[in-house]
Formats: C-alpha cells, structure tokens, sequence
C-alpha cells in the first residue's frame, strides 16, 4: 500500500475481464499491470500516481483512488 | 636508448613510451564545421550576474573560467549550472596531447613528442632532446607546480619522468608525462577561442603576450589583448582572420601563417563544440611559421556524442575542469540516472547544514543566492525540474538530509509548470521519513505555487508542513528558511505562506 495513496479495487472480477487491460496501457505510470490473464495493482508504484483519473474513466466505481491524506 | 624496460612507480609493468606524434602535419584539413554546432552549445545562464558570481565565490572556484567572459562571471554559470556543466555532463577538458593530436590532424604544426607510457612501439628518444617533460594533468600553472621540467639529455629525461609518473601535482595524479622536443622560437603567442557573454558570441582572443597567464595580460596590458567576435550564424572566413591581424599589424608570411591558423582553430572551436580552444604559448619560429607549444581545449560535455573524439578514452567519465565530483555529488547524479524523467540529482556539495531543494524555470542559482543572502549556510546546491518521478525526489531527498551536518530542509522553488508540486511533496516526505527524520521538524520552507499546489497544500497540511504558494516571495522564503533553520518547526510555528 502507498503511504500517499492507495489504488482500491472493489470489484476484483473486474481486473480478469478484457477490459481491464485498458488500465494498463491508460495509466502513465505503470499502476496496472499484466500478470497472466489478469490485470494487478503494482503497490510499489501507488504513490506516482498522477491522479489523472484515466482508470476512473476506464472501470468507473469499480475502482477507488484513496489519498491517505484527504 | 629506449625507456620501455623501466618500471614507474604506481603503474605495474614496464614502462612503455610510444604514442608518438607532432612533427610535420598532414596535410590542410579537411571539411569545416557548420556554424550552427556553436549556435546550439552557446552559453545559457540561468541564474545571472549576482548568483552566479556568489555561487563562484562561495565555491573558492577558481576565477580561470571567467576570464573569458570579460570580468562578468555569467560564463562560470554557464559552468556552473547542471543542465549545462553540470555536475553531469558540463565541460570535459582534454589532456594536452589528445589537444595537440588534434591540432596536429587540423594542420596546426606541434613539437614531436612522445606519451609515456603509451600503448604502441616504443620509440627511441634520443632525438627528442633537448626536451621538454611534461605532466598531463587537468590542471593549470603545471609550471609553477613543477610539472614542466627542461631536459637536456637521456639520462635525465628519464630520472625526471620517472620522478613525475604517479607523482601528485595539484592533487591530481600523474598518470602521463609528455616528453616534447624543445623547440627554439623568437616570439611567443596566445591565441583562443572561447565565448564572450556578453556579446553572446564566440570570440577570438589574441596577444602577443603569450606563455604567460592571459589574465594577467588582460589586467596589466589589455591593450596587448585583442579581441574578435564571431558570428556563429556564419562562416567563418579567411579573410575575417585576416583582417583582424592586419589590423594588429603582422603582414606577409606571418600574416598568412597566422591567418591559416585563426582560421582553424575557429573552425575546430565548433567542430568539437568546445567551451574554450586555447593555444598559449604559439610560437613563432625564426623561419616565420608558427607551432602550438602548448593547448587547451574544453569541450561541451552534452555534444559528445557528436564530437570526432571516438579515439578519447574514458571522455564522459572525465571529471569536469579542475573539480572532481565528490561521492556525495556522484550518489546524487546516481539516482537522476534511475528514471529518464524530470531531473532530480544534479548536485553540488556544501559545507553548510540547511539542505536545498529548489529549482523552477532556472531560479535555482537565485534562490541558492538568496539564501547566502541572508546568512544562510548551504549544504548543497541541487536543483529539481521536469516533473520527476515521487522516487527520484524521495531518494534525493533521503541523500539530502541523511549528511551528517544537514540539519534542515528547504524547499523552494519557483512557480512550476509541469513538474507536480503535489508529487514533489509525496517524494520530500517519504524521503524524510525513510531517512529516520521527522517531516514536521525537517522541512523549514515548502514554497512550490504551481502545478497540483491544492493538493499539494492538503498533503502538507495532514503532515502539519507550511505550504507556502506565490504569496511568498522567494526572497522571503530564503530569509524565512534561514530563520527556521537555527530554532525548533513545528505546528505551533506553521505561519501559511506569510513572512513571519
């Protein structure tokens, strides 16, 4: 888990789906990525998170960005 | 009598002479530079006049590099500012015989000489004497330091470099000893290239007053020194050279020597894209030709990939001027090298104990003399930009406040575009954090308007850290950090972004 931020998945069916291998072309900074058919948080890389929302865009609520200091 | 079967002291094995060179040269040179080299690696100072004089100064740097700006120290920043000298990259000087091959291979005639120790057949050396050992080193005023030693025969060619080969001479060792046959000459010459910022030219620099230190000249006789900008936007011509020395008086076959020369040596300036090309002393012979007896050429470090120095060993390692980085600096250029994006990590060491982080659109320099302004004691110059990654500043800051004598942390910058003041802050933090030092008590000023300072301020704020925005002047948060840093910060102390 980040210290600044977490990526929450609420929905973790959601990341074995085909759409989910959006997210890991969508995020600029390498959150998502592949691991055998599935899509995983990289946790080391949670806190270079941009707060671009792309993700958002992409799997909507089934996904939360927590910032640990709001 | 050849020296390759003696041992040298610090090197193992036998001592082997051979590179040999000079003499005669080729042939006129071939193809000459395009303008636009010099166009492109032309000074840029970021910081201006009064930093970067400063920043010199509290360096104790020494003053050679601003002799060629006239006086005005804007060159040295050039030098001095990491995008450009850096601490990274910067200038790489070349050592007198990589200088004087390539003066040689341009048609500049130079003595023959002999590396010791080279790499190839070794060659006898009787016909070098009367000679000249010379150290190659970095450095200047070898001279003065007992690195240029007349010799007279074998024998003593030998016992002298023998004693120079590993010797220490302005604590830089002797790795090399240029032993050059002494050549007998009725004047003595300077000529360079280097740039004038002021004019934002390159210039040529002439005196007659050559084997001598140039500033000197300059300060005593500035009318023995003359001067020549040029237009880097166009060729340069023979009959610009000749023009000028006409107009110093040398004509006929010296006219035509030296103008050949000029003409060269301007060509080379931008073909290796060289902050400084300098011959002192260029000699004149009785017979009215000139030879190089002595060369410097710095180059700038960031166009070596393109420069024609693919024979230079070990050029991008070579340390920068007459300054060696030290391990804290090379730890710092470290972590900039672990991500290609933003820069964090161009550093330079300082015996104070208030770190700095601080950067935006080239104010480094400035809010690195502000804070000297107001009695703040440094204890580094680093500069953060380009939006980097929450890693690189957090191992950056890490190496900040983990020196022993850093007490406190500022960070200032200016208003920033696209570098995230929100993740810089994440970055501050955790590197504070990891360093076993508490954010609260460490940060003194965190003054980063710009990009993400909303969310940047609500971080902060849940770490109970000021966050200061445009509302603060830099000057203020330099006197503000300087203040903070000698007496206890916490919340009870958070003034938000106003002067107290």
């Amino acid at each position: 888990m980040g210290m600044f931020i977490e990526i929450s998945v609420r929905d973790k069916e959601f990341l074995r789906t085909a759409a989910a291998r959006a997210l890991v072309d969508a995020c600029p900074v390498e959150i998502f990525e592949p691991v055998d058919r599935r899509v995983r948080v990289n946790k080391d890389q949670e806190d270079e998170c941009t707060l671009c929302g792309r993700c958002l865009e992409i799997a909507g609520d089934r996904i939360e960005i927590i910032k640990h200091y709001d | 009598m050849e020296i390759d079967s003696l041992g040298q002291p610090g090197f193992p094995g036998p001592l082997i002479v051979s590179r040999q060179y000079g003499g005669n040269p080729p042939a006129p040179g071939d193809g000459e530079s395009g303008s636009f080299g010099a166009a492109l690696s032309m000074p840029r100072a970021s910081g201006g006049l009064k930093a970067s004089t400063r920043f010199r100064s509290f360096y104790k740097l020494p003053e050679k590099l601003c002799r060629h700006s006239d006086g005005n120290f804007l060159y040295y920043a050039v030098v001095c500012n990491i995008h450009y000298l850096g601490w990274a990259e910067g200038r790489v000087r070349l050592y007198e015989y990589e200088a004087k091959e390539i003066l040689k291979a341009r048609g500049i005639n130079v003595p023959i000489g002999l590396l010791i120790p080279g790499h190839e057949q070794s060659t006898p050396i009787d016909s070098l004497v009367p000679a000249v050992a010379k150290v190659q080193t970095q450095r200047g005023r070898r001279q003065k330091l007992g690195g240029v030693v007349a010799v007279d025969s074998v024998t003593s060619a030998l016992e002298i470099v023998q004693k120079m080969l590993g010797r220490e001479i302005g604590g830089e060792q002797v790795h090399h000893v240029l032993l050059e046959q002494r050549i007998p000459f009725e004047e003595e010459y300077f000529l360079g290239v280097t740039y004038d910022s002021l004019a934002r030219r390159p210039v040529a620099v002439f005196s007659d007053r050559g084997g001598v230190d140039i500033e000197e000249a300059a300060a005593f006789q500035p009318d023995r020194v003359h001067r020549l900008v040029i237009n880097p936007c166009k060729k340069f011509r023979n009959y610009h050279a000749c023009d000028w020395l006409c107009g110093l008086g040398f004509s006929g076959k010296r006219l035509r020597s030296l103008t050949d020369i000029v003409n060269r040596v301007v060509s080379m300036f931008f073909e290796y894209d060289a902050f400084l090309l300098e011959i002192n002393p260029l000699a004149r012979m009785a017979d009215d030709n000139f030879v190089a007896l002595d060369c410097h050429i710095d180059i700038d470090g960031d166009a070596l990939s393109r420069v024609p120095l693919k024979h230079v060993e070990n050029l991008s390692n070579r340390a920068e001027g007459t300054r060696r980085l030290t391990e804290f600096e090379r730890r710092a250029r470290e972590i900039d090298e672990l991500d290609y994006r933003g820069v964090a990590g161009r550093v330079v060491e300082c015996p104070g104990n208030l770190g700095l982080l601080i950067g935006g659109g080239g104010a480094s320099l400035t809010i690195f003399d502000a804070v000297r302004d107001c009695g703040g004691r440094p204890a580094n110059y680093c500069e953060i930009g380009g939006n980097p990654t929450v890693r690189k500043v957090k191992e950056l800051t890490k190496l900040l406040v983990s020196q022993p004598n850093v007490e406190k942390l500022a960070v200032i910058m200016n208003v920033v575009s696209n570098t995230r003041a929100d993740l810089v802050a994440r970055g501050v933090i955790m590197g504070i954090r990891e360093a076993g030092k508490d954010p609260c008590e460490t940060i003194v000023v965190f003054r980063l308007p710009g990009s993400g300072e909303d969310e940047c301020r609500k971080l902060l704020n849940y770490y109970g850290i000021p966050f200061s925005g445009r509302e603060l002047p830099i000057d203020d948060a330099a006197a503000l950090a300087v203040a903070r840093c000698n007496k206890p910060v916490g919340n009870a102390e958070v003034s938000h972004g106003h002067f107290d």
